[in-house]
């Protein structure tokens, strides 16, 4: 007797459709997955088998097989466990072949007969068609941020198999209120003092500029950090979706209301290794952090201890915004459009930024810098100095601008942005730059001398203009010549990382 | 005279590692050059005559204690370099000589002081010896430089091993215009040892040592120990007592060193009269009130841009205009994220 079962895999962030076939015959009683099944796939004998068991239903003493087609795509994780069990289920008689007609099945089976949520379920029901999809009641909200489908939530095989036979119906699933969007804990009013640390962060959330933060041990780098998502408006629909997709694939939790609207906070620790971050992994191919943060922010902190060809694989997606991760199984590109945050300390003591201040050893300093390659470091629009908050910062009263405040303005800047047709100023192309950022003549001078004194390279110089016209827009959007004040801003807010000793700049004097 | 090929072994036994000056100046005194390279198992088939020929070739002269262009105040010292290489011109040791040190994480202040002091010393006649080494060194012979002046220095490393690299363009300037000693042969890398070593040298050879800035534990307190051990005088530069570069310099004028407030002082303590100072004119611009509001906020410490912010009150697009106008004229200089006011 013959079961076929829909159901479908998942590979990288997307779901590709399964047919489970179970053939029950004649024949020494055994079991075997064919299929290019991988590990998790192939213990699903043992799974499904409890859990039949389990639920009081017969295990058929034959020769079953089962076969996931297409036999090309590799079939990942624990996902067609329901879906074995239901081809089993029909192969031995036990359900009606009809009772299975125009419905898919998701979900991992426990020994005890629970039907299990897995990773990616968003991302299989989106390859499941027009079908009405069986799956874990946990996953439900999931499932049905896609579109208007059909879902069925189940937590038992026992519900699966008495709903297949008709013994009682599906449980319908709900329209839920849409989820209240909670305020974030972290405020922006929280940081004492530090006033352009955090006009960087508006200028960074305002043209989606990649921010980085130096300074000593203890002067809020982290804290101003995880300010800056708050700052970020909420993801639209085609964001949330996607960022949801990715979430859902990497296993993360979601919001109750299925689809993530907050701008994710990814802020992995420097020990990660490159797939972590990255994306990969041998079998699974999970999307990493990076696109974890995808519409979000992704904050590195200590960024001289990241490995070094941990952030070489960051120079595809910061200028891509995708990231592409070949293995054996084949090849998938992550989306990895994110805001990079980084923190860092001048030298391994934290006090060479200032002059003079520097405790290090020239041995330690310059292995140091030698870890943080100019290109990576030339990818930041924005580099501020951020130093410890002083006695007077800390136990003031004053309370400085709370985020909702600071969001408003950051709000007007985008739409301004997105009026001349551009995603943020970041994305500015440089052939336009003349266009949507025409420079005073002043402003002009002030950059030529900023470039003639070697404060500024070429490539930097177009990133300070872009810089530039967020300043200008976060000032008000209606100008549309960039002023020497704006232009003075983007250079003061773009700082040479690289520890400069006062006798290079006595040199060129 | 030695011969040409007791010159050659004496060559590579100072480039031998693992000899120190004391052991090389036994060896040389006790059983001589070649002997000497035998006995620490030196490899038989060097050939001296080759290695004295890349020297010379190179420009570099080797003077061992007996040679009489060997210099007159280095034979006399406690411990005298075994074995010295000079590249440049001798004669540049002539007269008085200042030995400028200091830290190589100084302030632009400091580094521009140094330079000021390389370039009014020269102006006075004064020959000025330093390191080489970044940040005060550095500067000191570019302000020597600068006056057209014949600058010495003291190296750690072989002549053709650059060491800061960045300093490349600088090691040759000075080597074609002054100076340039070493205890060390052509090809020796920098080693840890051999920089207290060179400072030993640079004490030796000077009449007068200045620190212009040093932190509570530097290099240049070395070379303090070793000018006070000859007694050489030393004289300090005082800092701001908020500045970690400063704190070194400010103990040695505690502990009794005289402080250079200026150029005269060194003159002074040298014995000579104060040189006219160059009518130096500012030529800078002066700034607008404004822009002097933000000079005033330095207080003469390196600032970052929040500091600024916060002392003047001003809002952030001012502030930025202003420092531009301030950093295009020469009142301010940029390192990194802080900013320093530059003293004319």
């Amino acid at each position: 007797m013959l079961g076929i079962v829909p159901s479908a895999t998942l590979l990288g962030i997307d779901g590709h459709a399964v047919t489970v076939e179970v053939h029950c015959s004649g024949g020494l009683p055994s079991f075997t997955v064919v299929g290019s099944p991988d590990s998790a796939c192939r213990e699903a004998s043992g799974r499904v088998r409890a859990a039949l068991l389990s639920s009081g239903c017969t295990w058929p003493q034959q020769r079953v097989t089962v076969n996931l087609a297409p036999p090309g795509v590799r079939k990942t994780g624990s996902g067609l466990d329901l879906a074995i069990a239901v081809g089993v289920l029909v192969a031995s008689g036990q359900v009606e072949p009809g009772a299975v007609e125009g419905l898919a099945f998701l979900g991992e089976l426990g020994l005890d007969g629970s039907v299990r949520p897995v990773n990616g379920t968003l991302c299989m029901t989106e390859a499941l068609g027009d079908r009405a999809v069986v799956l874990p009641a946990a996953s439900v909200a999931e499932a049905r941020v896609v579109g208007d489908r059909v879902v069925h939530g189940v937590a038992t095989l026992t519900e699966v198999v008495a709903c297949l036979k008709g013994e009682q119906p599906w449980t319908l699933s709900r329209d839920e209120a849409p989820a209240p969007v909670l305020p974030l804990a972290a405020d922006l009013a929280d940081v004492r003092g530090q006033p352009i640390g955090r006009f960087a962060l508006e200028v960074a959330a305002a043209g989606r500029h990649h921010l980085l933060l130096l300074g000593p041990p203890g002067a809020g780098k982290t804290m101003l950090a995880s300010r800056l998502p708050g700052l970020l408006p909420p993801l639209g629909d085609r964001a949330a979706l996607e960022t949801t997709r990715i979430h859902s694939a990497a296993g993360l939790p979601l919001p109750p209301g299925g689809l993530v609207r907050q701008p994710p906070f990814r802020a992995p620790h420097h020990g990660a290794s490159q797939v972590a971050l990255v994306g990969g992994g041998s079998t699974t191919m999970r999307p990493g952090e990076i696109s974890a943060a995808c519409h979000g922010v992704l904050f590195l902190d200590e960024l001289a201890e990241f490995a070094s060809h941990v952030l070489d694989a960051l120079r595809q997606p910061l200028e891509e915004g995708t990231i592409r991760v070949s293995r054996a199984v084949g090849t998938v590109t992550f989306p990895a459009h994110f805001l990079l945050v980084a923190a860092m300390n001048p030298c391994p003591c934290g006090f060479g930024g200032r002059p003079g201040g520097c405790r290090c050893t020239d041995a330690a300093r310059a292995r140091y810098q030698r870890r943080l390659s100019g290109p990576l470091l030339d990818r930041f629009d924005l580099r501020v100095e951020v130093t410890r908050p002083t006695l007077s910062d800390l136990m003031g009263t004053e309370r400085n601008e709370p985020t909702a405040a600071v969001r408003e303005r950051v709000l007007t800047a985008r739409a301004a942005a997105e009026a001349r047709g551009v995603a943020s100023n970041a994305a500015i192309p440089v052939d336009r730059l003349d266009d949507l950022a025409p420079l005073h003549p002043d402003a002009a001078d002030v950059l030529a001398h900023a470039l003639k004194s070697g404060r500024l390279s070429a490539r930097g110089l177009h990133r300070v203009r872009r810089v530039a016209r967020t300043v200008a827009d976060l000032q008000d959007a209606s100008v549309h010549e960039i002023t020497a004040a704006h232009v003075a801003v983007a250079l003061s807010l773009r700082i040479d990382a690289a520890l400069a000793t006062p006798d290079d700049r006595l040199q060129s004097a | 005279m030695t011969s040409p090929r007791d010159l050659g072994f004496a060559i590579l036994l100072a480039g031998r590692d693992g000899l120190g000056p004391r052991r090389l100046t036994e060896l040389l005194d006790g059983m001589g050059a070649e002997a000497g390279w035998h006995e620490v198992g030196g490899d038989t088939g060097a050939d001296p005559l080759r290695t004295l020929e890349r020297h010379v070739t190179a420009g570099v002269t080797t003077l061992l204690r007996d040679d009489p262009r060997y210099p007159e105040r280095l034979r006399a010292d406690q411990e005298p370099p075994a074995v010295l290489f000079a590249a440049g011109d001798l004669e540049a040791l002539g007269g008085e000589r200042v030995a400028i040190v200091g830290t190589r994480r100084c302030t632009g202040a400091g580094a521009g002081f140094a330079r000021e002091l390389g370039r009014e010393l020269t102006h006075a006649g004064v020959t000025v010896v330093s390191g080489l080494a970044l940040g005060i060194d550095g500067a000191a012979h570019r302000g020597v430089l600068e006056a057209g002046g014949r600058p010495v220095a003291v190296v750690g490393s072989g002549h053709d091993v650059v060491y800061p690299a960045r300093h490349r363009e600088l090691w040759a300037r000075v080597r074609d215009a002054g100076l340039m000693l070493s205890e060390a042969p052509l090809g020796t890398r920098p080693a840890a040892w051999r920089f207290p070593a060179r400072n030993r040298i640079i004490a030796g050879l000077s009449h007068l040592v200045v620190v212009v800035e040093s932190h509570a534990a530097g290099g240049s307190l070395l070379t303090v120990k070793e000018a006070a051990d000859r007694d050489i005088p030393v004289m300090a530069v005082p800092g701001s007592v908020r500045q970690p570069s400063c704190a070194g310099t400010n103990r040695l004028i505690a502990e009794g060193c005289a402080p250079v407030l200026d150029t005269t002082d060194v003159l002074v303590a040298l014995g000579l009269t104060a040189a006219a100072r160059a009518g130096e004119v500012d030529h800078r611009p002066p700034p607008d009130p404004r822009g002097v509001v933000v000079l005033e906020a330095f207080d003469w410490q390196p600032a970052t841009l929040e500091h600024l912010a916060v002392r003047t009150g001003m809002r952030l697009p001012e502030l930025a205009l202003r420092l531009e106008g301030l950093l295009a004229s020469g009142w301010v200089m940029a390192a990194g994220g802080w900013y320093e006011r530059v003293a004319p």
